[in-house]
C-alpha cells in the first residue's frame, strides 16, 4: 500500500517533470518561452514559481536560469542569470541566442541541489544580420573557363606569329642548301642549330603551364569545402561599433596635448578592446572613465582578475598613466552628455512602466515585503564583486561583510539608510570617494531594494 | 651606298667591336653593388623577412615599390615601339630598340622583386600547384609571364635583320661565342622578299597583341592594391591610372637612357633634338594626363570626405607623406608641363631635367600608395608605421644596377638601333620623294 503511493508519486513526479515542470520539496517551477526565435531577437522567458500544496504563486524564490551551450564543436552550460520570482511568483529573464541550434534553457532554484529543474526548448534560427557577408559578384556561366579560354587565345595567338620565325629560317635554310647544291661541296657538314622552333616550343610548355594552372583553379582548393562541412553562417554578432578613425578631427592626438596622447595610449596599450574605444566600456569589461587617478593607478599596476593585465612602470610611466586619466576624464564628459539623452528618451517609457507596475501592484493586492539579504547580495556580487573582495577592504561575500567590512565601515547602519555609506556610495552621496559602481551604472530599481532592505532593518 | 648609311651601320656596330676601360669600371661598379645586394639577401633568407622595415601591419615596402615602379617603366617599349609603329609614326625608329631594351630589362628586374618579396621564396611553387584564378597574385603571375614572353618576342622579331647584319659584318671581328650567338639568332636571315614579309606578318601580329597585353599588365597591378579592403586604394580609376603612370615614367625612363647612351656612343647624328622633342612633348602630354586623374580622383574622395578619407588625406597632404606626395604633384607633374612649355627649355637638358624629375616622383609615387594604403589601421590602434632597413636599401640599389647592368650588356651584345627599320624607312622616304619628283617631272604641267 505505501510502496504503491510512493511509486504513485514518483509517476507524478515524473510526469510533471516532463512536462516542463519541476517540483522541489514544495515548489513547482515551471518555465514557458517561444518554440522558435531568430537569432538575436530578444525573447522572454518566463518561470512561475507555485506552491505544490496550494497552488499559488510564491513570491521571493531566486531562481537561476542556464543554457546548454555549443560553439566551435565545444558543448557544455552556461549560467545565462538569476531572477527573483514576483508577488506573483513570476520570473522573466530576457535573453537573446546568438547561434543557430537547439538550445535547452533549464530553470533551478539556486543553490538547491534538491531542486528539479525544469526546462524549455528553443530552436533558433539564422536571421538576417549573420556572420558571414554575402559579397563580390555573381556572373552565371562565367567561371575559370572564361578566363582559362581568354589567356588560351592569347598564347594561340603569340605562338602563331613565333610561327613565322620558322617559316623565316626554314626559307632561309632552302636558300643556303640551294647554294651549296650550286657551289662545292663542304667537307664538314653540320647540322646547323635551329632556334626558331626551341622559341615555339618553350612559348608552348609556358603556355601549356599557365592554362593548366589556370584550369585546375576549381580543383585546388577543395580543402575548403569538404564531404559534410556546412560553411553557411552560424553566429549573430551585435551592431558593430563603428570606428571613427583618427581624423583630421582629433587632431590632437598628433599636437601633443594630454587628451589626445592619452587617447592614443588608450588605443595603443589595447585598453579600447575590452573597455570601448571611447571609454564607454565594452562586453567584456565596464567602463573606467569614472575611475580616480589614484584607483587607475592601482588597478593598472596590478590588474584584475578576469583579464585586466598589470602595467609595469617600463610598460606604462606614471606620466602615460596621468595622459590615460585626462583622456578618461574628456571621455567621462562625453558619456555623461550621452546617458542624460538617454534618460529624456527613456523618461515616456518608465513613466508607463511605473503605471503597468502600481496596476500590478493594485492587483496584488498586498504590500510589498522588506526585500531580502538573499536578493540585497545577490545585486552586489554581480556588480559589486568584479572588484571588490578581490582588494580586500569591503567585501560582498556574505551579510557580516556586507554590513561591517571595508576601510570606513561599518557600511550598514541598520535603519538607516540615509547614513549607511553603502546607500550613499550608490547614490552618490557619499563625503569621500566616488560613486559607486563607477558611473552610478547601477540600476535604480536595485539601488531602492538595498536602500529598502536597509530601512527595514538590514535582516541577514 | 649613301654615307648615311655607312655612318649608321659603324655607330650601331661600334658599340660591340670596341670596348673601353670605362666600360669595364662600370660593369665592375655593377657587378659590386649587385654583390653587396646578394649578401643582403642572403642575410635576409637566413634570418626571415624580420630584417626588413616590414611588419604584420605593413606588408609591403620598397621591394613592392619597385615592382610596380619597374613593370611601370616597362610600358616605354610597348608605348614607342608598338603604339608609334601602329600609328605609323616614322620618327620613331632610331628609339625603338632602345624602348624594347627597357621593357624587356625592366621587367625582368620587377619580376625579380616579387621574389625578393618573398619571405619563403621556395614558396613560390604553391602559387602554381595551388593557384586559383580568384587570387589577384595569380592574374599577376599570368599576366607578367605572357608580357614577358610577348615583349621578349617583340623585342627580338624587329631585330632579326639587324642579328644577321651583325652576323655578316663581325664574322671574325669578335669573341667566337658572339659570332654563333648572332648566327644562332638571325635564324639564316637572308633578307629575301619572302623572309621580309614573313617577318612582317610576325611584327603585325605582336605589335597589335602586345598593345591589350601591356595595358592589361599593369591594369592588373593595380588591381593587387585596388582589390585589397584598404580605403586608400577605394578607385576605380586605379587600373587607367596606373596604366597612365606607367606609360609616363616608361618615357621618362627612355629619355634618360637615349641621353646617356647618345653620350657614351655618340649617336648624336641619329639621335636628334627632335626626337627628344617629340618624346618631351607626350612626356607633357602624359603628365597632364596624369593631373587630371589625379584632380579626378583625389576631388571625388575629398568632397564626400567620409571617415576613412579623412586619415588618408591628412598623411597626404599635410602630416607623414606630404613632402613625398607634393614633390610628386608639383616636381613631377606640373614642373615637367612648364618645362616643357617654356621654348628655351625645350633643349636635351631641359627635356632630361624633366625626364629625371619625372622617374624619381614616379617612384615616390609608387612608394606613398604602397605604404599610405597599409598605414591606415583598421583596428583601433595608432597608426603603423614603416621604414626600410639597410638590407632593403640593399636589395633596392641591387635592383637598380641590376637593370643598368642588363641595358650595358644588352648595348654591349646587340644593335642598339634598328638599323634595319631606319633604312627601310628612310629608302621608303626617298623613294617616294623620288617618285613624286619623277611624277611631276613626267606631268610636266606643275613645274611650270
Amino acid at each position: 500500500m505505501r510502496r504503491s503511493l510512493v511509486v504513485a508519486i514518483l509517476v507524478g513526479v515524473a510526469m510533471v517533470s516532463l512536462s516542463g515542470s519541476a517540483a522541489a520539496a514544495d515548489l513547482i517551477i515551471d518555465v514557458s518561452g517561444p518554440e522558435e526565435a531568430v537569432a538575436g531577437e530578444e525573447l522572454e522567458i518566463i518561470a512561475t514559481v507555485r506552491d505544490a500544496v496550494s497552488g499559488g504563486p510564491v513570491e521571493g524564490v531566486p531562481l537561476v536560469f542556464s543554457s546548454n551551450a555549443f560553439f566551435g564543436g565545444v558543448t557544455g552550460e552556461i549560467r545565462l542569470g538569476a531572477v527573483v520570482s514576483n508577488n506573483l511568483g513570476v520570473a522573466t529573464y530576457t535573453t537573446a541566442f546568438t547561434v543557430r541550434g537547439i538550445h535547452q534553457v533549464r530553470v533551478e532554484i539556486e543553490d538547491d541541489p534538491e531542486t528539479e529543474r525544469a526546462a524549455v526548448t528553443i530552436g533558433v534560427d539564422i536571421g538576417s544580420q549573420i556572420v558571414g557577408a554575402e559579397a563580390g559578384i555573381s556572373i552565371p556561366g562565367l567561371g575559370s573557363w572564361f578566363i582559362t579560354a581568354v589567356i588560351a587565345a592569347v598564347w594561340v595567338i603569340m605562338i602563331v606569329a613565333a610561327l613565322w620565325l620558322v617559316r623565316v629560317s626554314r626559307s632561309g635554310r632552302d636558300d643556303a642548301r640551294a647554294d651549296e647544291e650550286e657551289g662545292p661541296p663542304r667537307g664538314r657538314r653540320r647540322r646547323a642549330f635551329n632556334l626558331a622552333p626551341i622559341v615555339v616550343g618553350v612559348m608552348t610548355v609556358l603556355a601549356l603551364g599557365l592554362v593548366a594552372v589556370l584550369m585546375r583553379s576549381p580543383d585546388t582548393h577543395h580543402n575548403f569545402d569538404p564531404e559534410g562541412y556546412d560553411r553557411s553562417p552560424v553566429a549573430y554578432l551585435d551592431a558593430a561599433y563603428v570606428y571613427p578613425g583618427l581624423g583630421l578631427a582629433d587632431i590632437g592626438s598628433l599636437t601633443g596635448e594630454a587628451v589626445g596622447d592619452g587617447r592614443t595610449l588608450f588605443l595603443k596599450l589595447g585598453c579600447a578592446g575590452c573597455h570601448g574605444l571611447n571609454a564607454q566600456g565594452g562586453a567584456s569589461a565596464g567602463s573606467p572613465a569614472f575611475a580616480t587617478r589614484q584607483w587607475l593607478g592601482t588597478v593598472a599596476r596590478t590588474g584584475l582578475p578576469g583579464g585586466m593585465p598589470a602595467y609595469s612602470e617600463a610598460d606604462l610611466s606614471d606620466a602615460e598613466l596621468d595622459a590615460i586619466h585626462a583622456f578618461l576624464l574628456d571621455a567621462r564628459d562625453v558619456l555623461a552628455d550621452e546617458s542624460d539623452r538617454d534618460d529624456a528618451d527613456a523618461a515616456a517609457t518608465t513613466t508607463t512602466e511605473a503605471e503597468a507596475a502600481s496596476t500590478t501592484t493594485m492587483a496584488s493586492g498586498g504590500e510589498q515585503a522588506a526585500p531580502s539579504f538573499a536578493e540585497v547580495q545577490e545585486i552586489l556580487q554581480a556588480d559589486c564583486s568584479a572588484c571588490h573582495g578581490a582588494f580586500g577592504g569591503w567585501s560582498a561575500a556574505d551579510y557580516d561583510s556586507v554590513v561591517e567590512s571595508g576601510d570606513n565601515g561599518p557600511a550598514v547602519i541598520p535603519g538607516d539608510a540615509d547614513n549607511s555609506l553603502l546607500a550613499q556610495k550608490l547614490l552618490g552621496t557619499q563625503s569621500s570617494g566616488s560613486v559607486m559602481p563607477p558611473g552610478g551604472s547601477l540600476a535604480d530599481s536595485d539601488i531602492q531594494v538595498i536602500i529598502d532592505w536597509i530601512e527595514a532593518g538590514a535582516t541577514p | 651606298m649613301s654615307t648615311w648609311r655607312e655612318e649608321l651601320e659603324e655607330a650601331t656596330l661600334e658599340p660591340a667591336r670596341t670596348t673601353t676601360r670605362n666600360y669595364y669600371l662600370v660593369i665592375g661598379v655593377l657587378l659590386a653593388v649587385i654583390a653587396w645586394a646578394l649578401y643582403a639577401y642572403f642575410v635576409q633568407l637566413r634570418d626571415g623577412l624580420v630584417v626588413t622595415g616590414m611588419s604584420d601591419r605593413i606588408s609591403w615596402g620598397l621591394y613592392i615599390t619597385m615592382f610596380v615602379f619597374f613593370i611601370g617603366i616597362s610600358h616605354a617599349g610597348t608605348l614607342i615601339s608598338a603604339i608609334l609603329r601602329v600609328a605609323n609614326a616614322t620618327w620613331r625608329t632610331p628609339v625603338t630598340r632602345m624602348a624594347e631594351f627597357i621593357t624587356a630589362v625592366a621587367l625582368m628586374t620587377g619580376a625579380l622583386f616579387v621574389i625578393v618579396d618573398l619571405g619563403r621564396p621556395d614558396r613560390f611553387l604553391h602559387v602554381l600547384i595551388y593557384g586559383r584564378w580568384q587570387s589577384p597574385i595569380v592574374w599577376d603571375v599570368t599576366a607578367v609571364t605572357i608580357y614577358l614572353t610577348a615583349s621578349l618576342l617583340y623585342l627580338y622579331l624587329p631585330m632579326i635583320p639587324d642579328l644577321a647584319f651583325f652576323r655578316d659584318r663581325l664574322k671574325g671581328q669578335v669573341a667566337g661565342w658572339k659570332s654563333s650567338l648572332y648566327r644562332i639568332l638571325a635564324i639564316n636571315w637572308k633578307g629575301t622578299d619572302g623572309q621580309k614579309q614573313q617577318l612582317h606578318s610576325s611584327i603585325s601580329i605582336m605589335m597589335i597583341l602586345i598593345i591589350p597585353i601591356a595595358v592589361s599588365v599593369h591594369t592588373v597591378v593595380s588591381w593587387i592594391f585596388a582589390m585589397t579592403l584598404r580605403e586608400a586604394w577605394n578607385s576605380a580609376i586605379f587600373g587607367f591610372f596606373f596604366v597612365a603612370g606607367a606609360i609616363f615614367s616608361g618615357i621618362a625612363s627612355l629619355i634618360i637612357m637615349m641621353a646617356l647612351l647618345r653620350r657614351v656612343y655618340r649617336l648624336e647624328n641619329f639621335l636628334t633634338l627632335q626626337h627628344f622633342r617629340y618624346l618631351g612633348f607626350l612626356m607633357a602630354a602624359m603628365a597632364g594626363v596624369m593631373l587630371y586623374a589625379n584632380i579626378s580622383e583625389y576631388v571625388t574622395a575629398g568632397f564626400k570626405f567620409e571617415e576613412g578619407s579623412e586619415f588618408i588625406f591628412r598623411q597626404l597632404f599635410v602630416a607623414e607623406f606630404a613632402p613625398y606626395f607634393w614633390f610628386y604633384l608639383i616636381g613631377g607633374l606640373i614642373f615637367p608641363i612648364v618645362l616643357m612649355s617654356i621654348r628655351r627649355m625645350r633643349s636635351i637638358g631641359g627635356i632630361v631635367t624633366a625626364a629625371v624629375f619625372v622617374a624619381v616622383a614616379m617612384w615616390v609615387e609608387r612608394y606613398f600608395i604602397v605604404v599610405t594604403g597599409l598605414r591606415a589601421p583598421l583596428l583601433p590602434y595608432e597608426p603603423a608605421n614603416y621604414a626600410p632597413t639597410w638590407v632593403e636599401w640593399s636589395i633596392t640599389a641591387g635592383g637598380f644596377a641590376f637593370f643598368a647592368l642588363l641595358v650595358t650588356l644588352f648595348v654591349k651584345i646587340f644593335p642598339i638601333m634598328a638599323v634595319y627599320e631606319i633604312v627601310e624607312e628612310r629608302e621608303g622616304q626617298e623613294t617616294s620623294h623620288r617618285a613624286y619628283e619623277a611624277e611631276i617631272a613626267s606631268s610636266g604641267s606643275l613645274t611650270q
